[in-house]
């Protein structure tokens, strides 16, 4: 997951809502730190985006799910005066500044940010002389950050895809190789890439087992020998999180890759190509229809509530037909 | 495992008129419970079983629901349910939508329910079905059996049938280590043998070729197994078998042949006997053998009244040898009286014997053949590993039952494919063939059986006893004064098999140059037949045979010969059953890969153990030898580059050939 989202574009005639309400959103999360008041302005602002035309009032907003009576009057203040109070107090506060900076790197979090804030540290200057209080993944996140920052074109993370493919094919043409994210979601520009991976031989069953997985670890090696990957965050048996470039020319940008047993593939790939409001609205829906469904499996909800056996996938498809929802592609799934 | 039985229904959601929800109770199958009305959310019923009990296992038989779900409560507090069994799938929604496979049915066991319930004692049941994809539909349960392993120990050591299931005996393969290798090197011994039976053998199994028909087999064997009476022995074993036999081979529906045709099959065959050897005859009774069903339950009736005879024969073969002794003319007349009564002895032996046998004197592919299997209600990956199993024991495939298929591989009872084979074919669980494989033997089918009728005809324990024990052990001492002809039996018991024996003796049969002795040993075969029930009988065909004596003499110590030259063998193999296995590894170091599943991980595991070898769980350690599979060898050896990742067939086979064979033929 990119550190910053920001799903909305100039070309919706929201836009300017959905960018304060993130701001919003940004702040809950990160100084806050209430994790649901982030969500709701995220759900407004989608539900914003996803207007067909300019909002006029916000009596008029309050119509649209997820937008109650306190956003309704942001949107009003916001109509009437350009912009919002609250806004303006939470930039005048240079510790909120601070610690809304600090949370851009990767690997700090708002947690982490405050406790950077509270010893004084809160700029990135300071942080750089201070790697001390770092973590080996904070370290790499401060030293691309800049890097990090920069959406990564949609041509650029084709390139990379197709050296991706090269590269673990060569090693065993039976793996395949997706790249989820926004990037699955036909958008022009990424935030990170997401790349999943699954091969035939590695199933949920064999998870469990202690047998040693060597799989990520073998593609990861290759993929650093032919100078895709440049620096590791973190590397376990089945999530990997690092740095790549396509080369000198372009900005290192964050790369994950995961390693889905073959039977959760489609419902990692659902997952991961999101968006997450998407995925929450398809969640709820499953519930609604006595399943759950997470980033492994799809299973039927028992009259206790406990989750049965997973149900057997074998397409993204299956997962919106047995759940009765109606299937949306890729491109369609931003909000 | 004991069925618990269920006392009454407590509730249910609702029940259609024709099929309530007390067709639970009944252990028909045909009988089930569906929901009133199509589209209903979901479908409950309430059992109430009859005692607390654990629950280790849970069959439930589908009727068009998607998800099955089973709770438990204890009826003092009966609103609080627990799941033991997390809602499973029992159709895929497209299944669902087209009712396709609406009564599938699934096992579960003690691994698949959930902790800590499967551990405490429940009394009542729900279980919750829904069916969310089609909404057009009834749906509900055709049966639910609960297994508790509370009666364990009450358990009698015949099967225990639950409704149409049989539960089998405590598996066969769980021998300990030494035993197995013991009766290993029974095999290896018998596999060694280059006699001229083994010749023989060879020789006949082109012509095998030409009775692939099925049936042609039990029947040969059944005049085979008719010589018994007569044949002398003071040991209960093999006449215990032969009961055995009866009931292994045949279905009840056969056992109820007719007396008429029973009596006139008598007739027919005495009148055969008497008049001469003549070859033609011989044919034209061996075409009867093989065309006429009948004949077959004529015989099968025979058998099975032989068997109840046993003691009355028994003890008429005590007093058989002095007899015949004094009304020989002369010594070598008695030799030869004797060497005939040896080929019959060895005849009926090897038919006794024929589920050993089979697995000594074939090859393991060859286990299977003639089997023409079909496969029912078993789902993937079981039924492709059942087929892979039988197809590897030389067993033939097919998709759909047709006239010539031999055995149906069945998960349980009322599937379309069990209704339309009942009364024609063998019906068995699938543990027959995964049987068969592990123990790389032909076990009998009836022990397997999932037809009630056959599992009526209650198997006795000999059936047991006999896999386990190591042919050699049946040497009667009584038998001192005739030891040549004794060894002659082993000898023929440890490597012959009824199928065989009935292709030697076609084979023979149409080779001129042997003409003699075939004629001769079809003949005896069919003397035997004619005479089964009644001492009578017996008595009658000794004195005849003693007439014959004369005449068949020379043919009679060809045969002999034959099967004195393996003699020496099984002495050998008796002595040496009891030594150690082989130092083939040498203290060398293995690891297992352990996603095998448990039982061919713990067979690989206790071979390389039998053969002095090292298992090691950790495969970065200093392995030698890593066991593995195509797809996990090339992980394998990254972790480990120094050792040699080789496939498990190489472990599997040396055991069976019993010594080092080259590694390189099965490095990954």
């Amino acid at each position: 997951m990119s550190k910053r989202k920001n799903p909305f574009t100039e070309d919706n005639p929201n836009h300017d809502f959905c960018n304060f309400l993130m701001e919003l959103a940004e702040y809950e999360k990160n100084v806050s730190r209430d994790i649901h008041k982030y969500n709701v302005y995220r759900k407004a602002a989608a539900t914003l985006a996803d207007y067909p035309s300019r909002i006029k009032s916000g009596t008029e907003a309050k119509c649209l799910k997820g937008i109650g009576d306190k956003i309704g009057k942001k949107i009003d203040e916001f109509l009437a005066t350009g912009k919002l109070q609250k806004l303006e107090n939470i930039h005048g506060d240079s510790k909120n500044e601070a610690i809304n900076l600090l949370t851009r790197v990767t690997g700090i979090g708002p947690a982490k940010a405050h406790s950077l804030v509270k010893e004084g540290i809160t700029s990135l200057e300071e942080l750089n002389k201070n790697t001390d209080k770092l973590t080996h993944h904070q370290i790499i996140g401060l030293k691309y950050f800049e890097d990090f920052e920069k959406k990564i074109p949609r041509q650029e993370v084709a390139a990379i895809e197709k050296l991706l493919v090269k590269y673990i094919k060569n090693i065993d043409p039976e793996y395949k190789i997706s790249i989820c994210g926004s990037y699955r979601r036909g958008k022009s520009e990424s935030g990170d890439i997401d790349t999943l991976i699954t091969h035939p031989s590695w199933t949920s069953d064999k998870v469990d087992k202690k047998h040693k997985n060597n799989m990520l670890k073998n593609i990861v090696n290759v993929l650093e020998k032919c100078g895709l990957i440049t620096d590791t965050l973190s590397l376990g048996e089945t999530k990997f999180m690092g740095a790549c470039r396509l080369d000198l020319e372009h900005p290192v940008r964050r790369l994950d890759i995961r390693l889905t047993p073959h039977d959760q593939y489609y419902c990692s790939i659902l997952y991961f190509t999101g968006s997450d409001v998407f995925n929450k609205s398809m969640r709820a829906h499953a519930l609604e229809q006595g399943f759950t469904l997470n980033e492994y499996t799809l299973r039927p909800v028992g009259s206790t509530g406990v989750p049965g056996e997973p149900v057997e996938i074998s397409s993204e498809e299956d997962i919106f037909d047995i759940i009765d929802y109606p299937y949306k592609k890729p491109e369609d799934r931003n909000s | 495992m004991a069925p618990i039985k269920i006392d009454h229904i407590v509730s249910f959601s609702s029940e259609d008129p024709v099929h309530p929800a007390n067709n639970l109770l009944s252990s028909d199958t045909s009988k089930i419970w569906k929901c009133q009305a199509v589209g209903e959310k979901q479908a409950i019923v309430v059992l109430q079983l009859e005692k607390a009990s654990q629950i280790t296992a849970i069959d439930i038989g589908n009727e068009h629901s998607a998800y099955i779900e089973v709770l438990v409560s204890r009826s003092s507090n009966s609103d609080d349910y627990k799941v033991l069994l997390v809602t499973s799938s029992f159709m895929t929604p497209l299944e669902a939508r087209q009712s396709q496979n609406v009564n599938k049915v699934r096992m579960f066991t003690q691994d698949q329910l959930s902790k800590p319930e499967c551990d405490e004692k429940w009394d009542r049941i729900k279980i919750v079905c829904t069916q969310p994809f089609n909404k057009h539909v009834q749906f509900g349960i055709s049966f639910v059996i609960l297994h508790s392993n509370e009666s364990k120990l009450a358990a009698p050591p015949n099967p225990t049938k639950i409704g149409n299931f049989s539960i089998r005996p405590k598996s066969p393969d769980m021998l300990s280590a030494g035993n197995l290798f013991a009766k290993r090197k029974d095999y290896k011994q018998n596999d060694k043998t280059t006699t001229a039976a083994a010749a023989i053998r060879d020789a006949s199994s082109s012509s095998s070729l030409l009775y692939e028909s099925p049936s042609c087999k039990p029947k040969l064997s059944n005049k085979n197994l008719n010589s018994t009476p007569k044949a002398a022995s003071n040991n209960e074993e093999p006449s215990r078998k032969d009961r055995n036999r009866n009931e292994l081979y045949y279905d009840e529906d056969d056992l109820k042949g007719n007396e008429k045709i029973n009596n006139i099959m008598n007739k027919k065959e005495k009148d055969v006997e008497s008049k001469t050897k003549d070859d033609e005859k011989v044919s034209q009774k061996a075409k009867r053998l093989f065309g006429d069903d009948d004949d077959e339950d004529a015989i099968k009736k025979k058998q099975a009244k032989r068997s109840n005879l046993f003691d009355l024969q028994d003890s008429d073969k005590k007093t058989k040898s002095p007899r015949k002794g004094s009304n020989s003319p002369n010594t070598s007349n008695r030799k030869k009286e004797e060497s005939k009564e040896t080929k019959r002895k060895k005849i009926r032996l090897s038919d006794n014997k024929k589920p050993k046998k089979a697995k000594v004197a074939k090859p393991f592919n060859k286990l299977l053949e003639n089997v023409v299997l079909v496969i029912s209600g078993i789902q993937n990956p079981d039924r492709a590993n059942i087929r892979t199993m039988a197809l590897s024991m030389g067993a033939k495939y097919k998709t759909d039952w047709d006239p010539t298929c031999t055995h149906l591989i069945c998960a349980f009872p009322n599937t379309p494919k069990f209704n339309q084979v009942k009364g024609k074919g063998k019906i068995v669980n699938k543990h027959w063939v995964e049987n068969c494989h592990s123990e790389r033997k032909r076990l009998p089918w009836r022990r397997f059986a999932l037809d009630k009728n056959d599992n009526n005809q209650s198997e006795s324990e000999d059936e047991i006893e006999e896999l386990v024990k190591p042919a050699t052990i049946i040497t009667p001492v009584t038998y001192q004064p005739m030891n040549d002809s004794d060894d002659d039996d082993h000898k023929a018991a440890g490597s012959d098999t009824e199928e065989k024996v009935a292709r030697i003796l076609e084979k023979k049969k149409r080779e001129n140059t042997k003409k003699d002795s075939p004629k001769n040993a079809m003949y005896n075969i069919q003397e035997a037949s004619t005479d089964e029930e009644t001492e009578n009988n017996l008595s009658v065909f000794k004195n005849k045979r003693n007439c014959d004596t004369p005449q068949s003499s020379s043919d009679d110590s060809k045969i002999t010969n034959i099967f004195d030259e393996d003699t020496d063998d099984e002495a050998y193999s008796a002595t040496n059953r009891n030594n150690p296995p082989p130092d083939i590894f040498q203290k060398e170091k293995f690891y297992v890969d352990q996603t095998f599943d448990d039982e061919t991980y713990n067979t690989l595991c206790k071979y390389i153990k039998a053969y002095n070898g090292k298992c090691i769980d950790d495969v970065t350690a200093n392995v030698d030898v890593i066991v593995t599979t195509k797809e996990n060898s090339s992980s394998m050896k990254e972790i480990n580059e120094k050792a040699k990742c080789v496939e498990h067939k190489w472990i599997i086979n040396i055991h069976h050939k019993q010594k080092m064979l080259p590694l390189n033929d099965y490095i990954l």
